[in-house]
Formats: structure tokens, C-alpha cells, sequence
């Protein structure tokens, strides 16, 4: 279903400060974020649609724990600076950054420490968001009910930050 | 013995790096295909794969089950830490060496990472 078709007034994301700052300082304050309008981890229920590994309180949670050092097994981390890296990839063929942006990307998501990977939670209008929500051909989604929207070129004034926990 | 970087050998590194980003995402999804049917090549319209990045995931899938034996959804946690770590270890240094120029810069950006306040931050 469309953004503009569902009903609730709110979505979520979770977001690393390391990508927030990325965001800020290489792409104009754009963000890129997958998001939903499920905040919670109701798995049980018929109307959560969307995988726990897409919840982004989980996502929130799992990236907290990392952080903390309470989780010695940072895959959500260094999925995070793969995630970095690719985003740089894309960026760099649409001719959005230079090569050399492009690099010190790449060299910060090496270099920075878990601890920049801490998690913020992204609060956005749904009506603010619409516009920059790009609907995939029904043909290409797998399950067309679930969801999950991804929004690209997001400003800053669309939505708010917070940190739970 | 063949090995993760000989199944990317050839690939240009925008398309190496896509297709270990998807892969990734094949493994951590694994659990979830039937109930939910995700694809989980789905992107924005902007960072949609590229023919052959989409090849080269098939191509590591089918390197990564076939060495396993099994299917993803069959993994067990560690072996799926397994795998995520060897990704990363092979993604990592698919880039050259950066200039002193690059290396600078990067470091000084690093040094004014900040926590966003609570709010819109503007």
C-alpha cells in the first residue's frame, strides 16, 4: 500500500549518529531512511507487518546493546559501515559527491569506533514524508501489503530525533 | 580452494560492494522469506543494483550454500556470524590505499562527529 493510502499519522526509523553526520556533512542534510509506522515489536499481531528485523525499535535495541559492548558480536554495526560504504558507492554514480568524498566516506566508516554507531530514533510526519517516497512497481515488491517505505533525499525539517532507553 | 574474493574477481568495487551489501541482507533476512516475502533487493529508486551486482549476489549465494551445504534459513547464529564476518573482512579491503590528502580530511571529519540533540536540530 502506498504512503499516501495508509492511515497513520506517524513513522519511525532508527539511524546511526555516524549516518546522521554522513548525511549532514556530505549530502546536503539529506537523510536516506527505510521507515514504518510501526514503532513497536507486536510480532503476534496480524496487523504487524513488517519483520522483527525491520522493527525499528529492534533495530534501535540491537544497535544499543553493540554500542554498550553488551553484545560482543557487532554484525549490526559492520552491516551499518557496509551500509555507509555502498551509500558513498551510489552517491559517487549520480555524480551527488566527488570522488574524493566519496574516499573519506569510505575511510570514516573504517575508522570510526562502535561508539559512533549509537542509534537515534527518527520521528516523521507522515504527510511530510510522502514527497519523498519513491513507490516500488508492485510487480518488484514481493509482498505487497507490508509496510516498509523507504524515503530518500528526507530533510532535516521532516522529522525529529529522538533516543530512548 | 575457491574463495569469497575469487567470486568477486573481475567485478568493478561499486558493483562488489552492492552485491556483498544485498548479501547481507540475504543472510539476516533468511528467517523471515516465507512469512514475509521480502525481496531483498528492494531499494530506492536511485540505489536500485545494477545487473551486475544482482548476478554477482546470486553468484555469492549460491558460494555461500554451497560451501554450507545448506540453505540460509538452515543456518545456525554462529554460522551466520561466521559468514557476516568473512563479508566484512573481504568488503573491507576492496578499496585502494587513500591519499594523505583523503586520510586528513577524513580524520579531521571524524573529529567533529557530534550526537545530534534531541529535536529537529536546526
Amino acid at each position: 500500500m502506498s504512503l499516501k493510502d495508509i492511515t497513520h499519522p506517524i513513522l519511525y526509523s532508527a539511524m546511526t549518529t555516524l549516518a546522521y553526520n554522513i548525511n549532514k556533512k556530505y549530502y546536503g542534510d539529506k537523510h536516506y531512511m527505510w521507515c514504518t509506522p510501526y514503532f513497536g515489536s507486536d510480532f503476534e499481531s496480524p496487523h504487524f507487518t513488517v519483520p522483527p528485523s525491520s522493527s525499528p525499535v529492534e533495530i534501535y535495541n540491537t544497535l544499543k546493546k553493540e554500542v554498550d559492548a553488551a553484545d560482543h558480536h557487532n554484525t549490526k554495526i559492520e552491516l551499518n559501515r557496509r551500509g555507509i560504504r555502498k551509500g558513498a558507492s551510489i552517491m559517487l554514480k549520480l555524480g551527488k559527491i566527488t570522488q574524493e568524498a566519496h574516499d573519506e566516506i569510505v575511510y570514516i566508516s573504517k575508522k570510526t569506533k562502535d561508539q559512533h554507531f549509537r542509534p537515534l530514533l527518527c520521528v516523521i510526519a507522515r504527510l511530510e514524508a510522502v514527497p519523498f517516497y519513491q513507490k516500488v512497481d508492485v510487480k518488484d515488491r514481493a509482498n505487497p501489503l507490508s509496510h516498509e517505505y523507504i524515503l530518500s533525499d528526507l530533510p532535516q525539517s521532516a522529522f525529529d530525533i529522538i533516543r530512548i532507553g | 580452494m575457491k574463495k569469497l574474493e575469487d567470486v568477486i574477481s573481475g567485478y568493478e568495487i561499486s558493483d562488489a560492494r552492492a552485491a556483498f551489501y544485498y548479501l547481507s541482507r540475504y543472510l539476516k533476512q533468511a528467517d523471515y522469506f516465507e512469512e514475509y516475502e521480502k525481496d531483498f533487493f528492494e531499494d530506492d529508486f536511485q540505489s536500485y543494483p545494477s545487473v551486475e551486482a544482482k548476478t554477482l549476489t546470486f553468484s555469492l549465494i549460491a558460494f555461500i550454500e554451497g560451501k554450507a551445504g545448506k540453505k540460509a534459513t538452515e543456518f545456525s547464529d554462529e554460522e551466520y556470524m561466521s559468514w557476516m564476518n568473512a563479508i566484512s573482512f573481504v568488503e573491507n579491503k576492496l578499496d585502494p590505499e587513500p591519499s594523505k590528502e583523503v586520510r586528513e580530511s577524513a580524520e579531521s571529519a571524524i573529529e567533529e562527529l557530534f550526537l545530534p540533540k534531541i529535536g529537529k536540530n536546526e
